[in-house]
């Protein structure tokens, strides 16, 4: 039987020791796991210490791969790095579509396990067989595109693919990205990983190539999926055209798009960032490796203070975090400070958050002048908001104290200051308010990597009004906790399977469609069976929980913010609504009792051997917990 | 070297709809190896990421074509009813001659060591396939160049020089 979609070889370098090593892939695991986080979160548990500091060298850092990495299946380019997150403490896993994934399997890896500390700032440099630990001494402090340029111009090589940090992952803040030639891992500070590793960069270059098991088959489901899910689906057709910021016409009218750090779900200037704007300055579309939708846009800004800035996005996170949550309706500004984020190396989503929550506590006068060097630091200031991006990117002044993020700034400012923190177990909450949707709290609270809206997204039958249970519709209450347990249950399934088969958030939900892609990629003849390819996401859900449950997650900390829970919204369709805790509970206790966890929300014995992760049942060592 | 059969249609590649997704590259690589990679690939893309400028780099089948004429073995023919310049793998010596001549640098080394160049598929080229923003489009000639002439036409137009006195100091 073929078997197609990996590499078969996984690279680990212990950095301390400038150890590199060579082992083969585990097959019973990809079986398993399928590639990406699922593949990785199993790697993780084997090579990670409980418990570790995740800035110290005991951290593990991994960049995996996913079967669908370097091939023609449609908006394939995604790929995870893997790691224990200095924001939360907890599993992160960060995606992004550059053309890395494909360049490491291209090289002859499906992954790459970091261990350990550099001696000094260094660049691993990845040539087909050829691995190098690489002085980067020169390269520190330096921006992340100058760090690309630098790394091809030194290694004589237009082609190579470089992955790198900025200042702020050297200055290890807590939620500091990657960037992926020109695409960021953006969220829960994996960049800071890197940075206390003293790794820069990260070049590879493959001149190898992925073979698919079932070439034929393989065609057939690739063109299937582009041409339904893509080219005649009419939801594509918005990201085609505007890309991700085409949904904030949508959230804003469902009073869902977070205001001035979450005390409102409708930002009365929308339309002065929306995609309409963003179109009037877009100069250039551009596309992750291996995608037909390209939802990139570039745009220049032409006039004002910031004129000549030439970024790429902002993305509809990027634009509501750094622009309504901050009450920032100039879209320069929210330009600008997008193209410092990925300059610096931050995440645009926990940066946007910090800067308004700081701007929050402005306003209440726990923070001063005193403490801002003279900043006002009020919601709508577009000059204090670029002006704070540089100064967390530097860790300069109160910088220093923003770029430990929400939950452990907080700390650190105390005077109540937590009480208007919005994040869930240290994740800087996305562009979605759960006020306006109330399962999309319940997915925030339970996702893998905290404040989350890529593990589950259902806010969308929620406010549709209905969802799909097989080929059946079902009508969904939006303010009603009936029936929402098992949306988010239904899409975390289906959103792990796919991240782990290296497809992207955009692309496709039809999990028949996704499967034949996977299965003719790996030529694992389960996942023929629609139902493997969901239990195989299960299987994921469940083996990250096992790991966050190491790290000492329990029920408890699957919760949301006090804000979400006793501040009512002030205008829109939500307006005067808090999410009730009752409700909360009650999708809490269903989802729970539907993943077939204990009441602490730990997986059971039982629940594991059911899945057939008999592998995993070792990394289970709490007691049996109460029924 | 008398000039061969113009062509019907012409590989057009519009660097302002590249988006870098490298589909092409992998398309080409597929239908010539039934791999995905780039280094079969006989169209490759290079990106200034910041800045949004990506170019492809193909073959444009040059008529004269300088690979032709550097070729010392009459390895590189053109086909006559695409126009195509290709490779007779029969008498080709892999001497690497007709790499030095091409303008675009568009002859490469596969994994195999034959030098390679875009062939155009035999009229039907994967790369304009897997390209769904219209970048790479294999066009007729004549109609390809009238939408780039429109195009410049069009700027005299915005400029307000199309009529009026100004039109007539235009050469």
């Amino acid at each position: 039987m073929p078997i197609g979609g990996y590499m078969g070889r996984i690279l680990i370098i212990d950095l301390s020791r400038e150890k590199i090593h060579v082992e083969p892939l585990n097959m019973e695991y990809a079986r398993k796991y399928i590639g990406g986080k699922g593949l990785a979160a199993r790697y993780l548990l084997d090579y990670l210490k409980p418990g570790a500091d995740p800035l110290s060298p005991d951290n593990v850092f991994i960049v995996m791969t996913c079967p669908t990495n370097g091939t023609l299946a449609p908006a394939s380019g995604k790929y995870p790095v893997v790691t224990k997150s200095p924001l939360t403490g907890i599993w992160v896993d960060s995606h992004s579509g550059g053309p890395i994934g494909a360049e490491l399997k291209y090289a002859g890896f499906d992954g790459l396990i970091l261990l350990g500390k550099a001696k000094e700032p260094s660049y691993i440099y990845i040539d087909d067989g050829h691995v190098e630990i690489r002085s980067a001494k020169h390269m520190w402090g330096k921006t992340t595109s100058e760090t690309r340029e630098m790394v091809k111009e030194e290694l004589g090589d237009p082609m190579v693919k470089v992955m790198c940090i900025g200042p702020a992952g050297e200055k290890l803040v807590r939620f500091a990205a990657i960037d992926s030639e020109g695409r960021q891992h953006g969220r829960g500070g994996v960049g800071a990983v890197l940075g206390s590793k003293n790794v820069k960069a990260i070049a590879v270059r493959g001149s190898g190539y992925v073979e698919v098991a079932f070439p034929d088959e393989f065609e057939k489901a690739s063109e299937e999926m582009a041409r339904k899910d893509i080219f005649e689906n009419p939801e594509a057709e918005f990201g085609i055209k505007w890309g991700s910021i085409a949904i904030m016409w949508w959230t804003n009218e469902a009073g869902a798009l977070p205001t001035r750090n979450y005390t409102d779900g409708r930002f009365e200037k929308a339309s002065e960032i929306d995609a309409n704007v963003l179109l009037k300055h877009a100069v250039k579309r551009g596309a992750c490796f291996s995608c037909p939708i390209g939802c990139h846009n570039y745009v220049l800004i032409d006039y004002g203070p910031w004129a000549g800035t030439l970024t790429e996005g902002p993305e509809y996170e990027t634009a509501d975090l750094l622009g309504a949550n901050t009450g920032t309706s100039r879209f320069d500004a929210i330009a600008r400070a997008n193209k410092l984020c990925d300059e610096y190396g931050l995440d645009t989503i926990s940066t946007g958050s910090v800067i308004a929550w700081a701007m929050e506590l402005f306003e209440r006068g726990i923070l001063t002048t005193k403490d801002t060097d003279g900043l006002e630091l009020r919601f709508g200031n577009a000059e204090a908001l670029v002006e704070m991006v540089e100064k967390i990117g530097k860790r300069e002044g109160i910088g220093d104290i923003l770029a430990e993020g929400t939950k452990l700034a907080a700390k650190k400012i105390g005077k109540g200051s937590e009480r208007y923190a919005v994040n869930v177990k240290g994740l800087e909450l996305p562009a979605y308010e759960p006020r306006a949707s109330p399962a999309m709290g319940l997915s925030y609270a339970v996702a893998d990597r905290g404040g989350c809206h890529l593990r589950s997204w259902p806010i969308g039958p929620e406010v549709f009004g209905a969802f799909w249970l097989g080929a059946k519709p079902v009508k969904l209450d939006r303010w009603s906790p009936k029936n929402k347990a098992l949306v988010v249950v239904q899409q975390e399934h289906q959103y792990a399977a796919k991240f782990a088969e290296g497809i992207c958030d955009f692309c496709c939900w039809d999990n028949q469609r996704l499967t034949n892609v996977l299965w003719t990629t790996t030529g694992f003849e389960e996942y023929k069976d629609v139902r493997n390819f969901e239990r195989a996401g299960e299987r994921i859900v469940n083996l990250i929980r096992i790991f966050n449950v190491r790290e000492g997650i329990t029920a408890k900390d699957d919760t949301l913010p006090p804000r979400i829970f006793e501040d009512p919204l002030k205008t829109g369709p939500a307006a005067g609504r808090v999410l009730p805790r009752d409700v909360f509970e009650t999708m809490k206790r269903d989802y729970y009792r539907l993943r077939g966890w204990d009441k602490q929300g730990r997986p059971t014995p039982e629940k594991i051997k059911e899945l057939g992760m008999d592998d995993a049942l070792k990394f289970i060592t709490w007691a049996k917990g109460e029924k | 070297m008398a000039a061969g059969p113009v062509p019907q249609k012409i590989l057009v590649v519009d660097m302002d709809r590249c988006t870098n997704c490298e589909r092409c590259v992998l398309a080409c690589n597929y239908v010539k190896t039934g791999r995905f990679g780039r280094t079969d690939s006989r169209i490759r893309v290079f990106a200034w990421k910041d800045t949004g400028d990506f170019v492809p780099v193909v073959c444009l089948h040059c008529n004269p074509a300088p690979c032709q004429e550097a070729c010392g073995v009459g390895a590189i023919h053109r086909d006559a009813k695409t126009g195509a310049v290709y490779i007779d793998y029969r008498n080709c010596i892999s001497c690497k001659a007709c790499m030095y001549a091409c303008p675009y640098g568009a002859i490469s080394i596969d994994s195999a060591g034959r030098v390679v160049k875009c062939d155009l598929c035999q009229g039907d080229p994967a790369c304009v396939k897997a390209c769904t923003f219209n970048a790479l489009r294999y066009e007729d000639a004549t109609r390809a160049v009238d939408k780039l002439s429109f195009e410049y036409a069009k700027t005299l137009k915005a400029a307000g020089v199309a009529k009026g006195p100004a039109a007539a100091i235009r050469p």
